[in-house]
């Protein structure tokens, strides 16, 4: 499997991972691997989804080594490295979009062909299916949190639980809050409202397909709501680490764990908090001659981050029966229990097995968390390459015309309102509550 | 779906179902009470790792350097 590092030198940008066996593959090999591995899983799908095989398998080819060639550029160090890099790389500056740029690269693409190339984007479109990218790339995600919890009961407790229940505290205030405001302030209807709330309060992209599949809502809304989930994001990625940095440095686990609960998107987050670390850690050192133990910040933002990840099947549930029952319900309408059933994103369900099942072995079956983590790194970089096809695929699917006929805008607006007017500043107090004066271990230096 | 099928945010806004406010109620409701129990546990229960405050060592200590060179 390749996995694509920041780099400066094209020669080195791509490593091997899945052990020394497979470094004879090379660079190429391993991509073309890749390549197969994947054509054949989606293939597998297409059939079965009754789409046309031959024009799915032409158009993924194309939408998956032009995704790649993305993925890559945007790893470019003077484009991803993150301040924390700088050294190590040797550079002095860097747009620090972190490799997630790929990402957002992807979906500039995608937007280009599908806005001026329409008869491109119209062959592309049998593969260019984002939802389904997105949904594969969720149960993935099941890996990571499962091994996350495997580690986490070796780890520092407090930090964990604090960050557990500041997750919870965080969530169950942004969602009713921020759908308050889109239904009554701004009169956006029910579905773009749920699936905006969703997307804004719990992982962003995920959260919205989970929402939008819970509460019957058309696949225009979540790909449109990813879409600004993903624009706002990097904005908070190039923000609020200096903001923290300014005002927060006398509190660093609250400024780690306020990106974990601020930023959206996971890397986006992530990045977030080793920028903090690293802006809090130089400023402690200058300003008071002392260096805290390296890790702790961003173990904060990763520990928030994590589990804000698990609420997106159980908000999921919640959403679907209030939808079924309630919501849409008509008066003296019988609705079936197995109607909860068919409209359960079961994908959701695959999210959770895969994490269970991991934690499972990491936890009872005694299964070493060197061997856990050797398959975590072939299925992280497939999760990561999902994701990017999610985003070119939205990419070509997303019609500038037609958002403007539908108001984007507005929704953007909100969107923006919500984020710096809401949810920083709720994040912010449950971080501050959560967090503040837990200090991580610390050293005195020559200040 | 067509195009014309498509609904921006907002062209079918329906009114604001009393069901709507109880989920907004109730889930802000459980947010409070679950705010005062989590605080109650990580304060009481399971309070705070006794890590020493950086700051009030660094200060402390650079009052002491101030009031050291006062008096000599």
């Amino acid at each position: 499997m390749p996995r694509v590092a920041i780099w400066l030198d094209p020669t080195k940008s791509i490593r091997i991972i899945g052990g020394e066996a497979w470094e004879w593959v090379g660079a190429v090999g391993s991509i073309l691997l890749l390549y197969l591995v994947m054509l054949t899983i989606c293939t597998i799908g297409a059939v079965a989804m009754g789409w046309k095989v031959k024009r799915f398998v032409a158009a993924f080819t194309i939408i998956f080594f032009l995704t790649y060639f993305l993925w890559w550029i945007g790893h470019y160090a003077y484009i991803a490295a993150t301040p924390d890099r700088y050294k190590a790389l040797g550079i002095e500056w860097s747009l620090s979009l972190t490799g997630e740029a790929g990402y957002l690269f992807a979906l500039i693409v995608g937007l280009i062909i599908s806005n001026f190339f329409r008869r491109a984007a119209s062959f592309l479109a049998e593969a260019a299916r984002p939802e389904w990218y997105v949904k594969t790339a969720i149960i993935l995600l099941g890996v990571g949190i499962g091994i996350k919890t495997v580690t986490a009961l070796g780890m520092a407790i407090h930090v964990v639980l604090r960050g557990f229940t500041a997750i919870i505290e965080a969530y169950l205030l942004y969602w009713p809050i921020v759908y308050l405001l889109a239904r009554k302030v701004f009169k956006i209807d029910r579905k773009w409202s749920a699936t905006l709330a969703s997307g804004i309060s719990i992982c962003g992209v995920s959260a919205a397909i989970a929402t939008a599949a819970a509460i019957g809502a058309p696949a225009y809304v979540p790909v449109t709501i990813a879409s600004l989930v993903v624009v706002w994001a990097v904005i908070e990625l190039l923000i609020l680490p200096w903001i923290a940095w300014a005002f927060l440095w006398t509190q660093p686990m609250v400024a780690g764990a306020w990106m974990g609960l601020a930023v959206k998107t996971d890397g986006a987050a992530i990045a977030s908090g080793a920028i903090t670390e690293a802006l809090i850690t130089a400023r402690t050192i200058s300003e008071i001659g002392v260096e805290y133990e390296a890790g702790w910040m961003l173990m904060s933002t990763t520990t928030t981050k994590a589990f804000i990840d698990m609420f997106i099947g159980i908000w999921a549930f919640i959403l679907t029966v209030a939808w079924v029952y309630y919501i849409e319900r008509k008066p003296g309408e019988k609705v079936p229990k197995i109607t909860i059933w068919y409209r359960f994103p079961k994908f959701i369900l695959g999210f959770f097995f895969t994490w269970l099942f991991i934690a499972f072995l990491g936890l009872q079956a005694g299964v070493p968390l060197a061997d856990l983590r050797a398959v975590q790194g072939p299925l992280d970089e497939m999760r990561k390459y999902f994701f990017a096809l999610t985003f070119m695929s939205i990419g070509l699917i997303t019609d500038f015309r037609k958002f403007k006929e539908w108001g984007v805008h507005k929704l953007a607006a909100v969107y923006g309102i919500a984020l710096f007017g809401i949810i920083v500043w709720v994040a912010l107090f449950i971080s501050w509550v959560f967090f503040h004066d837990v200090y991580p271990p610390w050293k005195t230096v020559s200040g | 779906m067509t195009a014309a099928e498509k609904k921006a945010p907002g062209e079918a806004y329906e009114e604001f179902l009393p069901i709507e406010k109880k989920l907004v109620l109730v889930t802000l409701t459980i947010a409070i009470i679950l705010l005062a129990a989590f605080l109650y546990f990580i304060y009481f229960i399971f309070p705070p790792p006794p890590t020493e405050s950086p700051f009030k060592v660094a200060i402390g200590g650079q009052i002491a350097v101030k009031i050291f060179r006062k008096r000599s």
